[in-house]
Parts: C-alpha cells; sequence; structure tokens
C-alpha cells in the first residue's frame, strides 16, 4: 500500500475501505510487515486469504516459510471472543493488525446493548494496546454497523477512508 | 407425624415449583398408580469477578433481603489450574435462582456467572442418578415429600424393560397448513373415536371426559405445538370448559413462541411449543427425528442426555451432546458458564493452514470394479476423541505423558481424562454394544426395532458431538480440539491405506472415515479379517466391515466424464441390498417416474450372476427404456409420478433469472400462495411458456400440455448415469431412445481384468478406448 | 466454526481460473490438451489437500507430471507388448 504508511510506531489507525481493497490491503500489511518481524493478526470475519498472502509473499521474494512463522493469527467468532482476544497485549510491542473487527458484533443472538457493552471493552484494550505497539484495524462496514463505527472512528488517533471506486463511462470499441 | 411410604417405578417427569421446590411424577410399577412427589430443592450458582465487584454485588445482594445464602468459596474452571475463587448464591428454590440470575445478569454485566441457566432436570441429575424412565425406590411421606430417593438402573443398559405408558394420539384429519381439519381423531387403549371440530363443546366435554377416566401418561399429537392445542386453547376460552391437559392441577400448558435464529450463515425456524406438567406432551412434527427413530428414540434420547423427555424431543443434538456434558461437568464439580469464554491460541500462519481442514475425501477410481469391500471407522471423530482424550481442557497441554497431534504443533495432556471423552465414553461403549447386537440379529426379533431406535438416537448425538467441540457457542467446546480431531482422522485414514496397501489390497476409494478396497481372490468375509486386524492395530481405533459389494460402480462428474467425484457411485452387496450415494435415485428434485425407472434398471442389473455378465442384461434395460418411454408418450403415466419438487433458495425477487422452481412460485404468488425461501414448491414441466405448471394451483393441468422431451432428457440422464459404467456412451443410449435403433451388440466390453480405469487421455488420441488399464 | 483456509477444490478452481486469459490465446486443439493437463491435476486433490503446500499451484503441477508419467509408463508396456506379438 503506498498509499497509507505501513504502521511501525505505536497508534491505533483505522482503514475503512470497500471490502475488495479491504483484502488486498490487509494482505499487503501482514506480508510487509512479517518481512521485518513477528505481526498478530486477530480475524473476526473468518476470511483471512493464507493463499493470497503466499503469492504476496512469493511476489516479493520473501522466505516464504519464514514470513509465515512471523504471522500469528488467531480467529474470533464471537463478540465475547472478540473482547476475550483483545484483552491479550501484543508481546513485545509487535504490532497488531485486526481483520473485521465489526462482523462479530453484528450476531443478532446477543441483545444490542451487550454488544455495544463488549465494544467498549475492546475499544478501552485497543487504546491501551496502541500505547506500547502499533495497532491498525481494517473494516469495511455494512450499514448496519455504522453505530459501532462512529464508536471506533472517534477512538482512533488515524482514519484513513477509501470510497469505493465509480467508473468513468467507458465508450465501446465497436 | 406422617410415616413413610416405600413406592417402586419409572419416574415420568420432573419440574420446578415455586413452593416445593422440585415436582416428580413416578408412574408406579402395578402399572396403574402415578404418584405426585416433591423435594425440597435449594440451587446455587456461582459468580467470579475482581474483589470491588463482587464486594459490591454482596452488598446489593444483602440489600435485596432475599431468603439467600452468600459465601466465599473455590470452586474449579475446567480451563483453570487453581481453583478460582467465587461468590456462591444459594436460593431456596430452582425458581428463585432462575428469577434472581435474571435480575443480576442486566445489573451485573461485567461478572462472570457459573451454573446459572442449567435445566432442573439435569441439576437433579447431577445429584441423584436419576433419568426420564429410570425405575426408581423412593421413601416418601403421606404427603408426598421424598425423604430418599434411589435410581435402580443406568441409561446404559441395553435392555430395558418397557415401562408402561398410557398413549393417547391426537391427530387432526388434514394437515392444518393446506385447510382447516374437520375431525379429531383419538386413539387411546385400542379404541378409536371422531370428534368433529365443528361441535365444538361436544369436542371439549368428550375430551375432557377421555382424559379424566384414562388419565394418559402421554399425548402425541399430530401439528400439536403448531396448531392443534392452540386450537383447544380458544374453544376452551369460548366455552368456559377447561380440559386437564396437564397432569398437574391448576398447571395449563407451557407455551414457547416460535423463533428464528441464525446459524451458520442460514435462517433456522423452530416452531411454537406447547409442553406440560405432569403429562408429556410429543407433537411429531415438531420432534427432531421423529420419522428417523420414533418413539423409542425419543425416550433414548432423554434417558442419555437427563433432560425432560419433552424437552430431550424437541431439542437439537446440539444441545443433547451439550446437556451430556454439563452432566459430566456438575458430577465431576466443574463449574459450568454460562458464556463460552475461550478463544483459539495465537498460532502462525502455516500453522493454521495445516490445521484448518477437514476430513480426507479422495477421488474414487473411476468405473466398475466387483468384488470390493467397504470397511468404516465406527464412530470415527467420537471413537478419536475417547482414544486420543481429545477435550477443550486437554488440547496444547503436554504434561508428563502429553501425546503429539499428527501434522499440527499441539500436544494432548493425557494425565488428566478430558471432560468430552469421559462424557462419550459410556455412549460409545453402549452404541458399539448396540452394533454388536444388531448384526446378528433376525428383524422379526422383538428387539430389533427398539435397538434401531436406540442405536440411531445415538448417532444423530455422536455425529453432532464433533461439530459441537468447534462450535463458537459451545460451552466445552474449543477450535483446536476440533482442528486435532480431524488431524488424528486423517492420520487414520492413511494408516488404514498404508495398511491394505502393505497387505496386497488395492485401495479404490476413501471418503473421511471409511475405504474401499479390493483384492485379488478375496471375496469372502474372512478374507479381508486380517486387513481388519492390522488396521485397529495401526490406529487403535474401533473398526468393522460394512459389507461386500459384489459390484459397484464409482462415477464420473456429469460436466467432465474425467473428473472423479467422492460421492456418487452404486453398488450390489453380496446379500443382494444396494448402497447408493448421489445419483438421481436419492435426489429430492427427481420425479418418481424417473426414480422408479433408475430403481428398475437397478433391479434388472441385480440379475447378473456377476459383475462380468452385466452387459448381457442391456437387451433387457434397453426395451424397459423403450416401454416406459412408449407411455410417456401416450400419456399413461400419472401426473403425480411426473411431479418435480424443488426447495425455493431465495425470495422471488431475488432471483436474476427465474428458476423452474421460482416460476412455479411465482404462479403461486399470483393466487395468494407466499412461500418463503426454503420452503418446496411442487410443479410439472410444461410446453411452451412459462415451462411449468405449479401442482398447487387450483386447477388439474391438461396431460396433453406436458412436456414430454424435457422428461424423456431427465430419463436419459438417468439412465445414462446406471449405464456409463458399463461401457455405454450417451449417443449410443441416444440412440437406443430417442430413434428406432434397435439393440444389437453390446456397445464395448468390458476388460479381463476386475477393474476398468478410464484412460484420461483417450478419448482425444485413441479412437478404441478400451485398452487394458495400467494400474500403478 | 474454522474453514478460514478456502477448501482445495476452491483453490485448484482459481488456480485454474487465472490461467483463463493464457487458456484463451491458444488453439482450440491446445485448449483441449490444457483441460486435459487440469483434469489430471484434478485426479490428485485429496493428495493435495493432505499435503497443504504454502504455494499449491505447485502441487498441482507435480500432479500433471504424475499422470503424465503413468501415460508415458502405459505406452511404453504397449509398445513392448506390439513388439513381442510382431517378433513372434
Amino acid at each position: 500500500m503506498e498509499l497509507i504508511p505501513v504502521p511501525h510506531s505505536p497508534t491505533l489507525q483505522l482503514l475503512v475501505a470497500p471490502s475488495s481493497f479491504q483484502r488486498k490491503a490487509a494482505i499487503t500489511f501482514i506480508a510487509e510487515l512479517a518481512q521485518t518481524g513477528p505481526v498478530r493478526v486477530l480475524d473476526g470475519g473468518n476470511r483471512l486469504d493464507i493463499l493470497s498472502l503466499n503469492r504476496e509473499l512469493r511476489r516479493k521474494d520473501l522466505l516464504l516459510y519464514t514470513a509465515l512463522e512471523h504471522v500469528q493469527v488467531a480467529r474470533a467468532f464471537t463478540c465475547y471472543q472478540m473482547t476475550t482476544l483483545l484483552e491479550q497485549p501484543a508481546p513485545g510491542g509487535i504490532p497488531t493488525l485486526v481483520l473485521n473487527l465489526l462482523t462479530t458484533f453484528q450476531d443478532e443472538n446477543a441483545p444490542l446493548l451487550e454488544r455495544l457493552r463488549l465494544l467498549e471493552t475492546s475499544l478501552y484494550h485497543l487504546q491501551k494496546n496502541a500505547r506500547h505497539s502499533p495497532v491498525l484495524l481494517i473494516v469495511h462496514p455494512q450499514p448496519t454497523e455504522e453505530p459501532f463505527l462512529a464508536r471506533i472512528r472517534e477512538t482512533a488517533d488515524r482514519v484513513w477512508v477509501f470510497e469505493p471506486h465509480h467508473p468513468a463511462i467507458q465508450f465501446s470499441l465497436f | 407425624m406422617s410415616s413413610s411410604n416405600e413406592l417402586h417405578g419409572w419416574l415420568l417427569d420432573i419440574y420446578p415449583d415455586p413452593a416445593q421446590g422440585v415436582i416428580l411424577w413416578l408412574l408406579d410399577e402395578d402399572g396403574i398408580r402415578r404418584h405426585r412427589l416433591h423435594q425440597p430443592f435449594p440451587t446455587a450458582f456461582y459468580v467470579h469477578g475482581d474483589n470491588g465487584s463482587l464486594r459490591t454485588l454482596w452488598r446489593y445482594l444483602k440489600s435485596l433481603s432475599l431468603p439467600v445464602q452468600l459465601s466465599r468459596v473455590e470452586q474449579q474452571d475446567l480451563f483453570k489450574e487453581q481453583p478460582l475463587p467465587v461468590l456462591e448464591v444459594l436460593t431456596e428454590t430452582p425458581c428463585a435462582q432462575e428469577q434472581l440470575f435474571h435480575h443480576l445478569k442486566t445489573s451485573f454485566p461485567d461478572l462472570t456467572y457459573y451454573n446459572a441457566d442449567i435445566p432442573l432436570a439435569l441439576r437433579y441429575a447431577a445429584q441423584t442418578h436419576t433419568f426420564p424412565l429410570a425405575r426408581c425406590r423412593v421413601l416418601a411421606t403421606d404427603g408426598g415429600e421424598i425423604e430418599a430417593l434411589e435410581t435402580l438402573d443406568t441409561p446404559w443398559m441395553i435392555d430395558t424393560p418397557p415401562v408402561p405408558l398410557l398413549v393417547m394420539v391426537l391427530t387432526p384429519d388434514c394437515n392444518p397448513d393446506h385447510k382447516e381439519p374437520v375431525e379429531l381423531k383419538v386413539y387411546l387403549e385400542g379404541k378409536h373415536y371422531l370428534f368433529p371440530f365443528k361441535e365444538e363443546r361436544g369436542l371439549l366435554i368428550k375430551l375432557r371426559a377421555l382424559l379424566r377416566r384414562y388419565d394418559p401418561d402421554l399425548l402425541l399429537t399430530v401439528w400439536g405445538d403448531k396448531w392443534l392445542i392452540t386450537k383447544l386453547h380458544q374453544l376452551m376460552e369460548k366455552h368456559q370448559i377447561t380440559l386437564p391437559l396437564s397432569r398437574e392441577q391448576g398447571r395449563g400448558v407451557e407455551r414457547r413462541e416460535e423463533r428464528f435464529y441464525h446459524s451458520y450463515g442460514r435462517v433456522i425456524y423452530r416452531g411454537p411449543q406447547a409442553r406440560l406438567f405432569g403429562r408429556i406432551h410429543i407433537s411429531t412434527e415438531n420432534t427432531v427425528m421423529y420419522h428417523d427413530y420414533g418413539l423409542e428414540g425419543v425416550f433414548e434420547m432423554a434417558r442419555v442426555t437427563s433432560l425432560r423427555i419433552q424437552t430431550a424431543a424437541r431439542v437439537s443434538p446440539g444441545t443433547g451432546i451439550s446437556s451430556m456434558q454439563i452432566l459430566t461437568a456438575l458430577r465431576q464439580g466443574v463449574l459450568v458458564p454460562w458464556h463460552k469464554q475461550q478463544v483459539e491460541r495465537f498460532k502462525t500462519a502455516y500453522s493454521l493452514l495445516q490445521a484448518d481442514r477437514g476430513g480426507l475425501v479422495y477421488q474414487p477410481t473411476i468405473g466398475l470394479h466387483s468384488q470390493v469391500a467397504e470397511i468404516d471407522f465406527i464412530s470415527m471423530y467420537p471413537s478419536i476423541m475417547e482414544h486420543f482424550n481429545v477435550s477443550p481442557e486437554t488440547v496444547g497441554k503436554g504434561g508428563a505423558n502429553g501425546t503429539f497431534v499428527p501434522e499440527l504443533e499441539m500436544t494432548i495432556d493425557q494425565d488428566h481424562r478430558g471432560l468430552v471423552p469421559d462424557t462419550l465414553q459410556p455412549l460409545l461403549e453402549k452404541r458399539i454394544k448396540l452394533k454388536q447386537a444388531l448384526a446378528g440379529m433376525n428383524p422379526k426379533d422383538a428387539r430389533y426395532l427398539p435397538y434401531k431406535a436406540q442405536s440411531s438416537a445415538h448417532k444423530w448425538l455422536l455425529v453432532t458431538c464433533f461439530g459441537y467441540l468447534g462450535y463458537k457457542n459451545a460451552r466445552f467446546g474449543r477450535i483446536e480440539a476440533h482442528e486435532a480431531v480431524t488431524a488424528y482422522g486423517r492420520e487414520a485414514l492413511l494408516r488404514a491405506k498404508e495398511a491394505a496397501e502393505d497387505l496386497g489390497y488395492r485401495v479404490l476409494h476413501m471418503y473421511v472415515d471409511g475405504l474401499w478396497v479390493q483384492k485379488e481372490g478375496a471375496s469372502k468375509v474372512a478374507d479381508f479379517q486380517p486387513l481388519l486386524e492390522e488396521i485397529l492395530d495401526r490406529t487403535g481405533l474401533p473398526i468393522s466391515l460394512d459389507g461386500i459389494y459384489q459390484w459397484i460402480a464409482f462415477l464420473s462428474s456429469r460436466p467432465d466424464p474425467r473428473v472423479p467425484v467422492a460421492n456418487r457411485y452404486f453398488g450390489l452387496f453380496q446379500n443382494g441390498t444396494w448402497k447408493v450415494r448421489g445419483i438421481e435415485v436419492r435426489r429430492d428434485d427427481t420425479s418418481r417416474w424417473v426414480k422408479n425407472i433408475q430403481l428398475e434398471m437397478l433391479n434388472l442389473l441385480a440379475d447378473a450372476p456377476d459383475a462380468g455378465k452385466l452387459v448381457e442384461q442391456l437387451p433387457r434395460i434397453h426395451t424397459l427404456l423403450q416401454t416406459r418411454l412408449a407411455a410417456l408418450r401416450e400419456q399413461k403415466v400419472p401426473l403425480v409420478d411426473l411431479l418435480i419438487s424443488q426447495k425455493l433458495s431465495r425470495t422471488l425477487g431475488e432471483y436474476k433469472v427465474l428458476s423452474p422452481a421460482a416460476r412455479a412460485a411465482a404462479q403461486l404468488e399470483e393466487i395468494g400462495k407466499h412461500l418463503i425461501p426454503g420452503q418446496r414448491v411442487r410443479f410439472l414441466y410444461t410446453r411452451g411458456k412459462p415451462g411449468v405448471y405449479a401442482w398447487d394451483l387450483p386447477e388439474r393441468p391438461d396431460p396433453g400440455a406436458i412436456n414430454i422431451n424435457r422428461y424423456a432428457e431427465l430419463l436419459c440422464r438417468a439412465a445414462f448415469t446406471i449405464l456409463q459404467p458399463l461401457g455405454v456412451e450417451e449417443q449410443t443410449l441416444r440412440w437406443w431412445m430417442f430413434t428406432n435403433a434397435g439393440y444389437g451388440a453390446p456397445p464395448g466390453f468390458l476388460p479381463d481384468s476386475c477393474s476398468q480405469e478410464i484412460p484420461l487421455l483417450g478419448d482425444l488420441f485413441s479412437p478404441a478406448p478400451h485398452l487394458p488399464p495400467i494400474i500403478l | 466454526m474454522g474453514r478460514t483456509v478456502s477448501s482445495i477444490t476452491q483453490t485448484f478452481l482459481k488456480e485454474r481460473a487465472a490461467f483463463a486469459r493464457f487458456r484463451r490465446a491458444l488453439r482450440s486443439s491446445d485448449q483441449r490438451v490444457l483441460d486435459d493437463l487440469f483434469a489430471s491435476a484434478r485426479k490428485h486433490l485429496s493428495a493435495a489437500s493432505y499435503a497443504s503446500h504454502a504455494l499449491p499451484f505447485e502441487t498441482f503441477l507435480l500432479s500433471m507430471l504424475l499422470e503424465e508419467h503413468k501415460e508415458i509408463i502405459r505406452l511404453r508396456q504397449e509398445v513392448a507388448e506390439i513388439r513381442h506379438v510382431i517378433q513372434q
């Protein structure tokens, strides 16, 4: 991602982007960070595409297996699990990428108030972590996630927003 | 001063009572008397949190002046090394516990709650070892208060004598979804009654008389949860006549509304429920897998889970397994968390790549094979959990004798028996006992059907327990345990393959927990026995010979004949029974006409004495196809046999191109019959536009409008599925079916060797596709 | 739960699709041969899945080679048999 600097210093950054772009961004950031050292990835959407990551690593001509060992992954399938994962501090200040944070908070089996309470707990731990290590949240919000996203925007030190690209009218060939 | 009475009988029902604690209904061993018994049942739950929060909670509870006892105690959390300091809240009754917890979870949401939402039946079972329909010996006062209770049998015996339950069957005369029922049919004690719904008062009075006179233990209804009980309620209110539906006086019907919930991205619909007190209500349409195992299966589900019979009938196997685990935890004194808290441990991306996989599924060797044995691991995944001690709290822990999980960088603690294996062990043992008993049993034996039903109930529980281990909301689940099980499964199947190859067998196919093998000269059970022993030796897992096929055909994918499909085959066992997977006759969307003809074709093939003589049946199959096609053209096939039934996959508005099912649904929509996704729509293929005719339209279609060519084409495909492995090419089959070409000689020939592989590049470079195969 | 890593069949289809443009530019006779190569890779998907190689396309290439070599052995055997018949 030439557009955004790879997070190296302790901050809480938020990247909001359309689905395809955020997936590509996630892969690029992970590959970039895994090149130099360990990186933590918390996946809330069950969609970390490891095979694309492998291709990206190979494209960058990196030591594939060494880089794969650098990437530490844990997945959360409920908002309770996401909150518990975020409570764990990053060892030695290594960078943390959080993918699809909001997906687990859309689970209608948990009451809305409960989910909002858990989001506050999550944000508290994200901020705490960001004092010692770089933290990047990558989300592609659904309309229903807006109230949750608003709270995250308020909390983040820096917010990057990418709008979907509307293609210019193309003239047909024939 | 009341004296003690000793009672013997079967436990029918158990539920909480706000004043008396717990109510138990006992069916006396004389088969006549029913006893209502009660017992005080103080009930505790536990709260964990930081000291400050717990102190606040303590003060708050004191301020409520409720009859509760509070104390600081230490209890074991399954996932913690050391006992956990918790606040014990002891209430006087289960009802009080439920109310207090309901209040606290909203007032103090940040605290961690344990043993807070456990059904009373499980709490009681943990203390007394009772379970539904258990034989009990009870000492009770004249007033019915239990002084002592002893359970005389266990849920794990396979020969429980039948319980003399008095069953009353209630069924409306038609499905209320389609039209309003006219009569209520009642069966009881071999007698049969018909009550018209329009004589409302009469119906209520007669039904009340029957309920009072016979006092049945079980109401078995059809559409009871969904319609009948509601209907009876409306009538009762209208005419001010109360039916004693529940046996407990003053307790009516406990109703639960219908609901939707999301699971794995799908919408699951749960119908409304109507439960009774002291009398069991089972509504067949709302009983999970009723068609699969019947009442006997429901009772077995209740026995092994210890849930009330009415509950066991209505819950999913996942809840059944969860209940069994909760019971194990309670008996071991382990805390049962309200919410799951376990999260995945961090693993490297490379480990995730290795771990996040399912069972091993092979691509079979396409074609026809004779004398093939199918060997299956018995309940493979549960056996793995039991044998290798895979449990959420044992995975990822080493200990002195920890074992390594194959492929994964993970160890399993072997010093402590896991909660999940401990729960599964008796169930697995019972299943294997039943399987062995059934293997040699005459189907006319009185024990055969009950054994089958029990076995079926176990099967669902065991199948589910693996998925449940990885389920996101499972209280005792952990994704690493789930991954360890599949890793062991792949290892076991590969060891089985290696054992087979080492002993000179050829492996034709493997599918998660089974393998299909063949060996020159091996055709009897004894010929495969050494392999079974070798596999047992190498894997440690129970394995059985499912059967020996006289011949079996593994099929290719329909669009590409070079690509094998794992689960599409048909084979004839030596005992004359078929095993068929993935072909038209097994599919829900095949018309009865096509299904029947495919079955007829299989039956003709079954007449061949061996695989080599199958082609000799081709002339008879040719005649069969011609006869059936002629009947179709002459409109002699009943329309109902041509019905196609398909599920709607989305709402009508969401279809970009309307499928035939969607077009049929649109026809129904026009006359005001609305269908939702997931529902089935039945239709006929017709000529011209729109090409379909919905069966539930009021008028019957003109038989002349049927699209003969479409049905002939469907038949052709189904016939090709069966004939392709015999070497018949699709074009040849079309000539047979759609031109007047007579049947001359067998198309091609079967090779001398017992198997034929389709040469990959054969169609490209070789005009004669029947070269002897090379098997490497 | 789980299933973050896409299945071997999905991976295979994705890898094959990545060569759609290559295939399109081939002569139709060559397209058929290419399709055969992919079909032969498909015969060993379960082994490829079990291997869970970080770059699965390498496993697919090896599967194609394996099937090609099987075919060579088969043809060799056949030539030997024909030779044997001719010499008699």
